[in-house]
């Protein structure tokens, strides 16, 4: 896999020089800023990576070159999927460095504060892939918009729910008091992010292992 | 393990909407150019793509190397040499970053092999896909599909956009390839004039059907044209008409030398007269 993987590094460095650059200016920022965007972005950003090379995959007609390569279909969605990871860890760190650093310089180090930051921060990075990198490795890049239009209507969908409908009060209730123990909550979600994580792969795995290149 | 034949197709079928591939046999022994010849649509670039698994058969059976194609391809392919008209190389890639790649991904990667070919086709180094032509991407397609020394070369329309010269180079590398006993190739194109000159065996497709898959000097030697005059055509029995052209005064009739009628003019046949000639009857 290691053959895919350079791939992909060589197309990072080429077409998502952009991204790159804006995600290394906010990373300069981190130590000094308080703004939650700072710890965001990069992350949105981070997760766009894998996304916008499966489309350059396809538009270019290496989805259909890598079939002659010795690699099987599931080392070809790993590929992705690690190089995801790696991001996503490298992005993590540099901005843990930057906040712990932000909150000796500020307040004092606080181990929480900085988990819930870290767990949002993967939350940004992991949900766009985990959900629409199976749609892309289904539908192909063109048609999986629809899925991205889906998962921002849910996303906004539950936020309503959540703050808008008077039968969301108990569930609302119930989530304030998760967050007000942030370790738990951090310890709940991140299981739940792995898990939904480890199946969104395996689903990958199964639908390009059947998809056809005609 | 060495096997009498690299491939073995039996009674392929796939089918389409609107086209189907029907019940296809054939068979490339080791060390054997076949060409697969057939008009647009024929159902070259699906026999080659099913062979490579890349779409799923209906029915039938394909062995590469002796080995079942869905059988672990991944490594199969470590001893396969693949061209695909429709498949590209990142355009942002180099022919260098491209050596990185492969040198990363086959186990018998041979750098020194691949650098050797870029040199001999003229092939930039440092130049991004994007930018070559198509005959220039097609020769960096050959040398990648050469340069870890595969047993079996697959190529679909791989002479497409060259120049005659470098054809000529190109066809010469796949006979040389063979000059191995354990190396074939299957080669399909638009032009029979190459498949012509490398090819021992040749393989007929038309909608979808085989219509003929001989060795290449049989084919040759078995079929003729005859030139008479279109009343003399009745003198054919109908079975004999392996295809005709009829003007007013004259008639070109492909038939097979042991069927001639005495008295006639033949001459020899081509790879291509005998195709247009076949797929004309067809229709």
């Amino acid at each position: 896999m290691k053959g895919l993987l350079l791939k992909d590094f060589y197309m990072i460095m080429k077409y998502c020089r952009i991204y790159l650059i804006v995600i290394s200016i906010l990373w300069i920022f981190t130590p000094f800023a308080e703004e939650v965007i700072f710890i965001l972005y990069p992350c949105l950003l981070t997760a766009m990576i894998p996304i916008n090379l499966q489309m350059y995959d396809e538009k270019e007609r290496w989805s259909c070159y890598s079939c002659t390569l010795p690699y099987s279909s599931g080392q070809i969605v790993s590929a992705k999927y690690l190089l995801n990871l790696f991001t996503i860890l490298l992005n993590l760190a540099i901005i843990s460095l930057g906040q712990f650093i932000r909150m000796l310089c500020v307040s004092g180090f606080n181990l929480e504060e900085l988990l819930v930051l870290l767990f949002s921060g993967l939350l940004i990075s992991v949900i766009p892939t985990m959900f629409v990198l199976p749609f892309i490795f289904k539908f192909g890049a063109e048609k999986a918009q629809l899925a991205y239009m889906i998962l921002a209507i849910t996303i906004g969908g539950a936020f309503a729910w959540i703050t808008i409908a008077e039968d969301g009060i108990e569930t609302e209730t119930a989530i304030l008091e998760v967050l007000q123990n942030p370790t738990l909550f951090t310890a709940i979600a991140l299981a739940g992010i792995v898990i939904i994580y480890i199946i969104s792969w395996q689903i990958s795995m199964k639908l390009y292992a059947r998809k056809e290149f005609d | 393990m060495q096997t009498k034949n690299t491939l073995e197709i039996k009674n392929l079928t796939k089918s389409y909407k609107d086209f189907s591939l029907q019940d296809l046999n054939l068979t490339l022994p080791s060390g054997c150019i076949m060409g697969l010849v057939g008009e647009n649509g024929a159902g070259k670039s699906t026999v080659i793509k099913l062979i490579l698994d890349m779409i799923r058969r209906d029915a039938g059976s394909i062995l590469i190397l002796g080995q079942d194609n869905r059988e672990h391809p991944e490594i199969l392919r470590e001893d396969l040499g693949i061209v695909l008209d429709d498949t590209g190389f990142s355009g942002c890639l180099t022919p260098k970053q491209i050596n990185h790649i492969m040198k990363n991904s086959f186990r018998n990667w041979d750098e020194n092999y691949f650098r050797g070919f870029l040199k001999k086709l003229s092939v930039p180094d440092n130049k991004q896909f994007k930018e070559f032509s198509k005959g220039m991407k097609m020769k960096l397609f050959i040398a990648v599909a050469m340069s870890h020394h595969p047993k079996f070369l697959i190529l679909d329309e791989a002479t497409n956009g060259l120049d005659p010269l470098v054809r000529d180079e190109i066809t010469d590398l796949f006979s040389e390839f063979t000059r191995d006993e354990t190396h074939s190739v299957l080669i399909s194109s638009h032009i029979v004039s190459d498949l012509e000159k490398i090819c021992d065996y040749i393989a007929f497709l038309h909608k979808g059907r085989l219509m003929l898959c001989e060795e290449k000097d049989m084919l040759k030697e078995k079929y003729c044209i005859v030139h008479c005059r279109p009343d003399q055509i009745q003198k054919f029995p109908q079975h004999a008409i392996k295809g005709k052209r009829i003007t007013e005064y004259n008639a070109e009739i492909l038939t097979e030398r042991s069927l001639v009628p005495t008295g006639l003019s033949i001459s020899p046949v081509g790879i291509e007269e005998l195709f247009v000639f076949m797929a004309k009857e067809e229709t």
